[in-house]
C-alpha cells in the first residue's frame, strides 16, 4: 500500500492539481484481464472529456469495420505528447481491452505508429 | 445513541417545519473589516505541471498508473480500493445510509461526474489558477470541467438571491484571518457529491475553505456543514506547489461527452 501511495503522490505531482477520478470502473464496459491488437487508419480524433476518442477503420475479411478506441484522459495524452504523432489518415497499430458486450469500442492500452513510437500506459507481465 | 440521533433528527425536522425564518441568514457570513487587505499572496498557477513521463530512446513514452503495477487497465478498478481505503468520510445521519450504501454499490451512472456534469464545490478541490486583487479572488479551474469562482473580499454580504440559488459552485465570500483566507460558500444545489464513494449532500450545505501557504505551497482544506451529517465533515488537506515556470499556462479544457452508458454490462462499482 505505501509503494502505491507514493506511486499516487508521483503521478498527482506529475500531473498537477488536475482532479485525478475514475469516469466509471473500466472493468464494467470493458475485458480489462484481455489484451488485443488492431491495425487501422485513422479517421478522427475527438478531444473530449472525459476520454478523448480515436476513430479508425479496420480492414478485415467481410470488409472494413469503424472502430471506436476510447483514449487515456485528456491531461494523459499532453503529456505523453502523443498528440503530435496522431494525423489522420495515418495507420497506427493499438493495443486495446475489447469491450464485453461485442461492439467495436476498444478501450486503449498503447497506441504505436508508422515509426514505432508506442505511448501509452504500462502494459501488466502476461497479458497477451 | 440511536434515540439521540432520532431525537436529534427529529428535533431538526420539527425546527425547519416550523419556523418561518429562512433556514440560512443570509447576512451572517460577512467579510470582516481587514477583508479587503490580503495577507497571503495567492495569485498564480498551482500544480499543474507540464512535465511529462520521460521519453525513450526510440521516442516511445509510457506511464506508470498509480495502480498495483502500473497498468493502464488496473487504473479505474484500483482507484475505488484507495478511496474506500480513506479512514476519513462524512458521517450521515441514519435515514440516509440506505442511500449512501445503494450509490456506494452499484451507483456509477448515478455520479453526476459520470454525466459531465460539474464536480462542484468542494469535490473540485482546489483551483489550478487563482488572480488576486484587493476586492476579489478569481479561482480558475481545468480538467475534467472548465470552472471558474469568484471569492469576494470586500466585505460585502451575499444577496438572498445567491443565497438561495441552486448553484454548483456555490457563492462565496473571503475573509483573511492573519495568514489565511478563509471563505464561506452557500447557495448550493443538492445535485454535487462530496466524493466518489457516492457521498451526497443537500442544498443547505455550507462549505468552509481554508488557504494558506507555506513558502512555495499552498494549502486547502474544506470543512462541510450539511444538515444531512451528524457533524462536520473536514475534508483531507490537499497541497499544491507554486509553478514558477513563467511560460506556465492553462490548458484548454475540451467539453464532456458521455458515450459509454450504453456499452456497460453492469453497474457495479470498481
Amino acid at each position: 500500500m505505501k509503494s502505491t501511495r507514493l506511486a499516487a503522490l508521483f503521478f498527482c505531482l506529475l500531473f498537477g492539481s488536475l482532479q485525478i477520478s475514475a469516469h466509471h470502473a473500466a472493468q464494467a464496459q470493458f475485458d480489462v484481464e484481455k489484451i488485443e491488437v488492431l491495425s487501422g487508419k485513422l479517421t478522427k480524433i475527438e478531444m473530449i472529456n472525459p476520454h478523448p476518442q480515436l476513430y479508425f477503420t479496420v480492414a478485415g475479411d467481410e470488409g472494413e469495420v469503424a472502430w471506436r478506441v476510447e483514449a487515456p484522459a485528456i491531461a494523459a495524452l499532453r503529456r505523453m505528447g502523443i498528440l503530435r504523432s496522431l494525423r489522420v489518415g495515418q495507420t497506427y497499430k493499438v493495443d486495446y481491452f475489447p469491450s464485453r458486450d461485442g461492439s467495436p469500442i476498444a478501450l486503449m492500452g498503447a497506441i504505436t505508429d508508422s515509426e514505432g513510437r508506442r505511448f501509452g500506459g504500462t502494459l501488466p507481465p502476461g497479458v497477451y | 445513541m440511536y434515540r439521540l440521533i432520532i431525537g436529534v433528527v427529529a428535533l431538526t425536522a420539527f425546527t425547519a417545519c416550523s419556523t418561518e425564518e429562512p433556514l440560512v441568514d443570509p447576512n451572517s457570513e460577512t467579510s470582516t473589516e481587514s477583508s479587503s487587505e490580503a495577507q497571503v499572496e495567492l495569485g498564480g498557477i498551482w500544480g499543474y505541471s507540464h512535465l511529462g513521463p520521460p521519453v525513450g530512446q526510440d521516442g516511445s513514452v509510457l506511464i506508470n498508473f498509480p495502480m498495483r503495477d502500473g497498468s493502464v487497465n488496473n487504473f479505474e478498478r484500483d482507484f475505488a480500493v484507495l478511496e474506500r481505503a480513506d479512514e476519513n468520510m462524512p458521517k450521515y445521519r441514519p435515514e440516509h445510509w440506505e442511500k449512501i450504501r445503494r450509490l456506494d454499490f452499484d451507483g456509477v451512472t448515478d455520479d453526476p461526474i459520470f454525466n459531465c456534469r460539474p464536480s462542484g464545490v468542494p469535490r473540485m478541490g482546489p483551483p489550478q489558477k487563482i488572480v488576486q486583487t484587493d476586492e476579489e479572488l478569481v479561482f480558475l479551474y481545468t480538467g475534467r470541467a472548465l470552472a471558474y469562482r469568484v471569492i469576494h473580499t470586500d466585505g460585502r454580504k451575499l444577496s438572498e438571491a445567491q443565497t438561495y440559488d441552486f448553484s454548483w459552485y456555490g457563492y462565496s465570500l473571503g475573509r483573511y484571518e492573519d495568514d489565511k483566507l478563509v471563505i464561506t460558500s452557500r447557495g448550493f444545489n443538492d445535485q454535487s457529491w462530496l466524493g466518489w464513494p457516492g457521498w451526497v449532500h443537500s442544498a443547505d450545505m455550507v462549505v468552509t475553505e481554508e488557504m494558506w501557504r507555506e513558502g512555495d505551497a499552498l494549502h486547502w482544506q474544506a470543512t462541510v456543514d450539511d444538515p444531512m451529517l451528524l457533524e462536520p465533515w473536514v475534508m483531507n488537506k490537499r497541497t499544491l506547489k507554486l509553478n514558477t515556470d513563467p511560460t506556465a499556462f492553462l490548458w484548454e479544457t475540451p467539453p464532456c461527452e458521455e458515450l459509454d452508458r450504453e456499452h456497460m454490462v453492469e453497474d457495479t462499482r470498481g
